[in-house]
């Protein structure tokens, strides 16, 4: 190091972290990738870096960063060294998103359906896997503009960038990424400014609100300590005032994205989220970022129940299934184990027909996608799935017809989910061995009907 | 790997932080100039609204809405707390904030206030770049398991 103030050693630290991830992105180009995107965006981190190297070697000769005190100097040069964590996401994240590592098939259609029918025209995705049992979504580019605008840089990072993770160790398993449709959500939830629309109608009981408030702030009874001994009557008030906020705020987002995911993908995003949200939380844990699952579920239902032309083609395992879900669902009412959630879940309850309408609203102008409408087209292709001819296409008139992505993925869930007993008898498989076969079926369809649907365009 | 949240709220962390720097080098520029100079006049119009932000979240319990701009404002408010910890009382905290934001409007017009106000600024700044360090500091350390090691997923081999 050998620099004689203690604030340029920092400084050469950090600009160490520069030049080894500037090594790190160069092998990271060479890589094949879902989409032609990943090698604009690594160009696009790589020019982010070199503007933040000299960033820092300029600050070692600026003379008011010279006549800050240390403990401000170290704070500003540590600050760029966090950034560095971010930044170290955003690049595994790309690293992962190469072919042999994402649900390829998925990439462009999403794309297609984010750019096309959603019309967000920037729209770009990078889906990842994760090492945990679970999905993520990041809005990467608006996230990384925030903080680089803050510092005056002029790369320009799609807005619209988002990347969505899932877990790793089940990537075959392309049904349940259904799940997708929810993360896709948080995207629009953005783009359509959907929190100005939602949030002031949420409108939690003032009474019960003051009543606790001033339960924690008031004065004991003699002998007794009150927790404003212990913490400030500001803190107090700043501790209400931010829970019911945030809750509020991630609560009316995260239904909202289930309604845009179930008005994306129709019945296939409530079958995924059965499926994989069942199993990830209890049904009323309230003391998660997300609102219990029984809030959830209520929202899909409601949803689901308009689909009557839908649910009227069901077979009697899938009707059964959904029936034992919605009773489940409908038992009792939400109850929240404790009165933050309390206050916010049930005010939420109420503009549960807002959400719905505003969901409607964000997926664009052809609106979503209506299970009841496509019934026909569903009933054929559940057939093509039984008899395990990947379900991508309709034969009409002696011609093939794609037919819609969601169709691909509704009509592998209405056979998926009566067991797939016939097949395994059949071929003779096991009940494991017959799900992961009938995933690769259904993997298969999304990517001939992607193909047939280039096909046409170019045509 | 950082959930959304946290990863949302690095990012938030960071740029406010970058922001209170900003706002500390502009108090310090202008206490080593005697004046405050036209390139950081937007910075402080800017620290001026932030204290703003502050004060809604101050009053939000006596009204009671929501709205995108009040989750802002609890943040804020939050972070300002963090930033004044000997400051008990609520009227106290509100009082001291709308003084700070007094200076600031006194250095926009009169492009100057004395030396110990505008220090009193640039200490409450730094201490909300405190709190928020704080925060990207909790993030970061939650994320501790390794990134960029393919080690749990399977290649698809398939897929050309």
């Amino acid at each position: 190091m050998g620099s004689a103030q203690p604030r340029d050693s920092l400084i050469e630290s950090v600009i160490d972290h520069c030049l080894a991830f500037a090594d790190h992105l160069e092998p990271l180009y060479f890589r094949q990738y879902a989409s032609e995107f990943p090698p604009k965006f690594l160009r696009q981190l790589s020019d982010l870096n070199e503007a933040i190297l000299e960033r820092l070697k300029a600050l070692k000769a600026d003379i008011d960063f010279q006549s800050l005190k240390h403990e401000e100097a170290e704070q500003h040069i540590l600050r760029y060294s966090w950034l560095y964590s971010q930044l170290y996401v955003a690049a595994s994240i790309v690293e992962r998103s190469d072919v042999p590592h994402t649900v390829v098939e998925l990439v462009q259609p999403l794309k297609r359906l984010m750019q096309l029918q959603c019309k967000l025209k920037e729209f770009e995705l990078l889906l990842h896997p994760l090492p945990v049992l679970n999905y993520s979504f990041y809005y990467l580019g608006n996230d990384l503009s925030k903080v680089k605008d803050q510092l005056s840089i002029s790369v320009a990072f799609p807005k619209q960038l988002i990347t969505v993770g899932f877990p790793g160790l089940e990537m075959r398993r392309l049904l349940v990424h259904s799940i997708i449709s929810h993360e896709l959500g948080h995207c629009l939830y953005v783009e359509r400014k959907l929190e100005n629309k939602l949030l002031k109608l949420v409108k939690p009981d003032k009474q019960k609100l003051d009543a606790l408030v001033k339960k924690w702030a008031e004065t004991a009874p003699a002998g007794q300590r009150t927790l404003s001994e212990y913490i400030s009557e500001v803190e107090i008030r700043s501790f209400f005032t931010r829970q019911i906020n945030y809750l509020a705020k991630l609560w009316v987002k995260e239904l909202t994205c289930d309604a845009i995911g179930y008005c994306l993908f129709g019945p296939a995003y409530l079958f995924a989220a059965i499926d994989f949200l069942t199993v990830a939380y209890a049904f009323d844990d309230d003391l998660h970022t997300h609102p219990p699952n029984r809030m959830r579920f209520l929202l899909l239902y409601k949803m689901l129940d308009k689909e009557t032309g839908f649910l009227n083609i069901l077979a009697p395992q899938v009707k059964s299934f959904l029936d034992s879900w919605r009773s489940v669902t409908q038992s009792r009412t939400p109850q929240f184990t404790n009165p933050v959630s309390d206050l916010t879940g049930s005010a939420i309850l109420n503009i549960y027909d807002h959400i719905i309408s505003a969901a409607t609203e964000a997926v664009g102008s052809d609106g979503p996608y209506s299970a009841s409408e496509n019934a026909t087209e569903l009933q054929h292709l559940v057939k093509r799935a039984e008899a395990l001819i990947p379900p991508n296409e309709l034969i009409k008139n002696g011609g093939s017809h794609e037919v819609k992505f969601q169709s691909v993925l509704n009509a592998g869930w209405l056979v998926y989910l009566t067991g797939l007993e016939a097949l395994q008898a059949k071929y003779n498989w096991e009940s494991w061995e017959c799900k992961t076969k009938f995933n690769e079926i259904i993997a298969r369809a999304v990517e001939l009907n992607e193909i047939q649907r280039r096909w046409r365009e170019i045509q | 790997m950082l959930s959304e949240t946290e990863f949302s709220e690095l990012s938030d962390s960071l740029s406010t932080g970058f922001f209170a720097d900003k706002v500390v080098m502009s108090l310090a520029r202008t206490q080593r100039l005697g004046r405050l100079q036209d390139n950081d006049r937007p910075t402080i119009k800017e620290a001026k609204h932030l204290l703003e932000h502050v004060l809604d979240g101050v009053e939000w319990l006596d009204k009671k809405k929501l709205d995108a701009k009040s989750a802002e404002s609890a943040v804020a408010f939050d972070r300002a707390v963090h930033a004044l910890p000997s400051i008990r009382v609520p009227s106290k905290f509100h009082d001291y904030i709308t003084h700070l934001g007094q200076i600031l409007q006194t250095l926009q017009e009169k492009g100057n206030a004395s030396e110990e106000e505008i220090q009193e600024v640039r200490s409450f700044f730094f201490s909300y770049a405190r709190a928020v360090s704080i925060e990207s500091q909790r993030v970061i350390e939650r994320s501790s398991e390794p990134q960029g090691v393919m080690i749990w997923a399977q290649p698809n081999q398939e897929t050309p």
